[in-house]
């Protein structure tokens, strides 16, 4: 058999056809010509064969592409896979598509800290006033009325948190403040207190089960008080101790 | 926390049991401790113990089953949930040894790779459908029907064979424009618009990348040992 309308088609032609890119005469021809239509349809066999065998085969498997994202490949076989997704579009999309999937599970395999801890920032509901009459004993920090000159107490609310604090003299070291502090309204049997002066924790205390907390020998100064429990911490913010 | 040398003595049983109240604690949002799971996966994988194994699949299976539900792709996977489930668990445990398992410090990271081998399970199930429908559509537009059939129904044997298929096509080729013409439509799956694109340095236009496509075409064609190879395509 030949040609029915020479020349004849050749292979480039037909494989534009075949990727359905030819133009009209050469769809003219095809369409008459049952030996260049023969020949299109080898060269078709031949690239579904290709396509078949070829399609991917660089590419890493789901699963190493998946231990690449986890970074749990050696590096040699990690390198290998990052040139790759230069390439490939393909690897690139399982991999995006892998990342949000991995996204939207993660509530499966661990608490979000919001759920885990509820943060809350106390307010200050009543300012110190300098006082030595003795307040009821109910709202009044377990040692209040031990020790030496004292600021009168401030009472601050978080949630349904409130807590009590009052400023005093340390008694033993000159210069120095005392912390005394009552939480109430929570159950504060877990908590712990930590003083942070100019973004550095300067102690930690534990609140006891009664919700009394004791700092001494404080250097005069503005500090953020953290009270932090299993469920709860609470932020008080911009404490001023025998800085005025 | 548990004391790790007590976790190693304790018996499987206690272990099991202890990972589902703590797992149950977990879901409800409760403190939990995940140590008790943790050692059900080391026993598993590090000392290969095919009994914490199991109770391991009967634990987290309904768990993972709902991670294959939640994927977008399953619907298309033509699959039951327990295939995928299945599948997950069965490419856990044949890639985790005890050396790779130093790399998984809580049992959080175990179960965030679980989660990742039921994605490596939806996504081989995609990529056969992916590579059936391309070799169809090109069947398609030749007008005839497969003239051969997949030498190895073994997904990993045929795997091999295919690697080793396209190394006989890569040491046939001349040079690099050769090379990105193969790869970049046989390989990638591009049509020559998108090569050109890509290589626009190269190919000045689709005729350039037909013109490279038919001289290695017609080179493989030529080919005696590949003619074996492609068989009655020529």
């Amino acid at each position: 058999m030949t040609c029915c309308s020479p020349p004849e088609l050749d292979d480039a032609m037909l494989l534009a056809y075949l990727d359905g890119e030819a133009d009209q005469k050469v769809v003219a021809h095809l369409e008459q010509c049952p030996y260049c239509r023969g020949r299109a349809q080898l060269l078709g066999r031949l690239q579904g064969r290709l396509r078949t065998e070829l399609y991917r085969v660089a590419c890493p498997t789901p699963l190493e592409l998946g231990e690449y994202h986890l970074g749990v490949l050696p590096d040699v076989q990690a390198r290998v896979i990052a040139q790759h997704l230069k390439d490939c579009p393909h690897c690139s999309r399982e991999l995006g598509q892998l990342r949000t999937y991995l996204g939207e599970l993660s509530s499966d395999l661990a608490f979000s800290p919001a759920e885990r801890i509820r943060v809350l920032v106390a307010r200050l509901v009543r300012a110190g006033e300098r006082t030595d009459l003795p307040r009821p004993a109910a709202m009044a920090p377990a040692f209040a009325a031990v020790r030496g000159e004292k600021e009168g107490p401030r009472l601050y609310q978080a949630g349904e948190a409130q807590v009590d604090i009052e400023i005093q003299d340390d008694t033993l070291r000159v210069g120095r403040k005392t912390l005394l502090g009552l939480v109430t309204g929570i159950d504060a049997g877990e908590l712990v207190a930590h003083l942070w002066l100019a973004d550095q924790q300067v102690v930690q205390v534990p609140v006891d089960e009664l919700g009394n907390l004791v700092i001494p020998s404080l250097v005069p100064g503005s500090y953020d008080l953290i009270l932090s429990g299993p469920a709860v911490e609470i932020h008080i913010r911009d404490l001023d101790i025998g800085a005025g | 926390m548990s004391d790790q040398i007590d976790l190693y003595r304790l018996a499987l049983a206690s272990i099991a049991h202890r990972c589902t109240r703590e797992t149950e604690a977990f879901f409800r949002r409760q403190p939990h401790d995940p140590t008790f799971c943790y050692e059900l996966f080391r026993r598993a994988i590090v000392d290969r113990c095919q009994p914490a194994w199991d109770v391991i699949y009967a634990q987290y299976s309904p768990l993972v089953a709902g991670w294959v539900e939640r994927h977008p792709a399953f619907v298309f996977g033509g699959e039951e949930i327990q295939f995928f489930v299945n599948r997950a668990f069965e490419k856990m445990w044949a890639a985790l040894d005890s050396a790779k398992f130093g790399r998984f410090p809580n049992l959080e990271s175990l179960l965030r790779y679980l989660q990742m081998c039921v994605h490596s399970a939806i996504v081989d199930q995609s990529r056969k459908a992916e590579q059936a429908v391309a070799s169809e559509e090109l069947e398609s537009r030749s007008d005839c029907s497969p003239a051969w059939q997949p030498r190895h129904d073994d997904l990993a044997l045929a795997e091999v064979y295919r690697r080793e298929f396209w190394e006989q096509i890569n040491a046939r080729l001349k040079d690099e424009q050769e090379r990105q013409v193969v790869y970049g439509m046989f390989v990638l799956g591009l049509k020559p618009r998108e090569l050109c694109a890509r290589y626009q340095k190269t190919f000045a236009d689709v005729r350039d990348v037909y013109r490279v496509k038919e001289n290695v075409l017609a080179r493989l064609r030529r080919d005696a040992e590949l003619a074996e190879i492609l068989g009655p395509v020529a």
